[in-house]
């Protein structure tokens, strides 16, 4: 069960007022009692006394009138009951007062308390010279101090009631007091905590009143709440400076995605010029290259145009003799006679003679072949030329490696045939998807290179084989070879060890490019004084499988 | 393979050099009806043997050759027989071999 501090203080004051009281009315009550009932016996024996000492003459003289009279007088105080004189033979000399009373028998009340009757009883003896001659008996109504005594009590226990309920009232209004400062401390503190749980900060001081030690502590609390408050404020702004941190973060954040987002885009943009700028690089890297083959190819073209048109010129004279010998032919036949006929045979015989017609004959047929054979050296070669200028062409085709070879090879042919023994190992190959011009650019590249490698005579030896899904092309050179410090920059844009306008650094950077574009790989290792080893790696892709299989079975 | 024709007995011998055998025949066609010994070798090395046989007087020469160019077997045939008139036959004309052929190979025509 809960006792509130009020209810507590109420009740233990009560208690112990009530205990004090009950002790004092006890005691009060008890003393005046005492005295009261001391009053009466000492009155009553006085009267007694003073009465035998009244009535000794009218007893000695046995006046019972005078004694009669006595006795009325007597009686005439209120409280006495009865009053009786006896005469030594204990008779009757005169009574007055309460008949029930007189006719009972006599006996002595020693104290008021002993009183059962609500008459104290009493005696007198009348002696003179220590001679007995009678008694005196009377009673005392005790019903007056009685009632004075229940009076008392009732009026100390009313006053006692009053007290209590003062102090009650009291105790109610100090324990009123108290709690309702604790009240308000207790309230306040509720409030504090369910305030510092939501994270309001906003109280209220509390009212200080008077000096006392509650005061105190109201002061101690207030200036908590008002160190809370300050420590809420704080707190808050603080967090509202994290908001607002965090919003302009979230803004920056955004800002700078933005900003991402847009160097993405040039980012994206630049990707595309710069691929678009390797595109021209490629085709730029090919035209120089077809400038350095431009001389060669002039060469190669030139000597078989050279030996064709020197032998249709050849031809021309043959046919003049042919058609000279038709003529005499025509002509001896046209002649009928004998001796002109003779005549026309000898000077045939002598023009076949001095024509070298034998030799026209054996060589005619010769030089017909050669003339074919060299015009289809220049078919071929401006057919390889064709296909090696198809960069520009983004199209991918099914086409064989080897011939990709072949193709680089007759461009390249007369920058290498010169100085470099040419061996070829191409090993039968499936079709690889790839776009020919870039392939054969970057294997016209390659064997480029080797050939400028080589300084005097070397050789170049050019394999082909299928390893597992790829094509492999390898061109081993036994060249100068390359540092190790080169061989790192190999693959960079605009580098070159050649001679300016030999060169412009970028023909392996674009093969390098060309053959990643194709999912491969390039890949080299050289010594220096022994030659390098390209390798070129090729997928030859799902569709090529399948042909490969296709063809295995 | 090597050529040798003695196409006529006659005063003048004329030595073609050149890889190409196509070319060499044609310019045996060519020739086939002067009056010159004919000789034809289809490299420099071979050229040089010849020479050690025969007395040249011309010497036809290509210029782009494998092992041996026209400028190298022309600055040899200089050294060895200084008097053979030499000429540089050639489609190729850049201006290195041009200078090598004029430095080297001594040559009287180009």
């Amino acid at each position: 069960m809960h006792f509130s501090l009020r209810n507590k203080t109420i009740i233990s004051i009560a208690g112990i007022e009530a205990a004090l009281l009950i002790v004092l009315i006890f005691t009060a009550i008890n003393f005046m009692r005492n005295t009261l009932h001391n009053d009466l016996a000492k009155r009553a024996s006085t009267v007694a006394t003073l009465f035998a000492t009244t009535t000794k003459n009218a007893v000695l003289t046995y006046d019972l009138a005078s004694l009669e009279i006595y006795c009325k007088e007597l009686l005439k105080n209120p409280d006495i009951a009865y009053v009786r004189v006896l005469n030594s033979e204990k008779q009757v000399l005169a009574e007055a007062g309460d008949k029930v009373l007189l006719t009972r028998d006599f006996k002595q009340d020693n104290n008021v308390d002993a009183v059962n009757d609500g008459i104290f009883d009493n005696f007198a003896i009348i002696s003179e010279a220590e001679h007995t001659y009678g008694r005196v008996e009377l009673g005392i109504d005790i019903i007056n101090i009685k009632e004075s005594i229940k009076k008392v009590q009732h009026w100390t226990t009313a006053i006692a009631l009053i007290e209590m309920t003062l102090v009650a009232l009291f105790s109610f209004v100090l324990g009123n007091y108290l709690t309702s400062q604790l009240h308000r401390l207790r309230v306040a503190a509720r409030q504090i905590s369910k305030n510092v749980e939501s994270g309001q900060c906003n109280h209220s001081q509390l009212p200080v009143r008077g000096q006392d030690e509650l005061t105190e502590v109201t002061q101690a609390f207030n200036k908590l709440m008002t160190t809370l408050d300050v420590e809420c404020a704080r707190k808050e702004a603080y967090q509202n400076e994290l908001e607002i941190l965090n919003r302009t973060l979230e803004k920056k954040v955004a800002q700078r995605t933005r900003l991402l987002n847009e160097r993405n885009k040039e980012l994206e943009q630049s990707n595309q010029e710069l691929h678009m700028a390797q595109q021209q690089l490629i085709q730029a890297e090919k035209m120089a290259s077809i400038g350095q083959l431009a001389a060669g190819v002039a060469h190669e073209i030139n000597n078989p145009i050279s030996f064709v048109s020197s032998n249709l010129n050849s031809l021309k004279q043959y046919t003049n003799v042919y058609l000279k010998l038709s003529e005499q032919v025509q002509n001896l036949l046209a002649t009928n006679e004998v001796e002109s006929q003779h005549l026309l045979l000898k000077q045939l015989s002598h023009w076949i003679e001095s024509e070298d017609l034998d030799f026209i004959n054996d060589d005619t047929s010769d030089l017909l072949n050669e003339s074919i054979e060299g015009l289809d050296r220049v078919t071929d070669i401006v057919k390889n030329l064709k296909q090696f200028s198809r960069t520009d062409v983004d199209d991918k085709q099914w086409a064989d490696i080897n011939e990709c070879v072949e193709t680089s090879l007759n461009v390249v042919n007369n920058k290498i045939r010169y100085h470099c023994n040419i061996n070829q190992n191409l090993a039968e190959l499936p079709k690889v998807w790839m776009n020919f011009g870039k392939i054969s650019q970057v294997l016209t590249n390659l064997f480029i290179n080797a050939g400028q490698s080589i300084n005097k005579q070397g050789e170049i030896t050019i394999t082909t084989k299928l390893h597992d899904d790829n094509v492999v092309i390898i061109v081993k050179d036994t060249g100068a070879g390359i540092s190790a410090d080169n061989l790192t920059k190999l693959f960079d844009p605009f580098f070159t060890t050649k001679d300016v306008g030999v060169g412009t650094g970028l023909g392996l950077s674009i093969s390098y490019g060309i053959i990643q574009e194709h999912g491969g790989n390039i890949t080299v290792t050289s010594e220096l004084n022994k030659g390098s080893c390209f390798s070129v790696i090729l997928p030859i892709g799902e569709h090529s499988k399948q042909f490969k299989e296709l063809h295995n079975d | 393979m090597t050529k040798l024709n003695v196409v006529n007995e006659a005063k003048l011998t004329v030595l073609c050099v050149d890889d190409e055998v196509n070319i060499l025949k044609s310019m045996k066609r060519l020739l086939y009806k002067q009056n010159y010994q004919l000789l034809l070798a289809d490299s420099g090395a071979k050229a040089l043997e010849l020479m050690k046989q025969h007395d040249v007087h011309l010497i036809l020469s290509d210029m782009k050759m494998p092992i041996m160019s026209g400028a190298e077997f022309l600055e040899k045939v200089a050294i060895s027989s200084p008097d053979t008139y030499r000429v540089l036959l050639t489609g190729y004309s850049d201006i290195e071999s041009t200078i090598d052929a004029v430095n080297k190979g001594k040559i009287h025509r180009y």
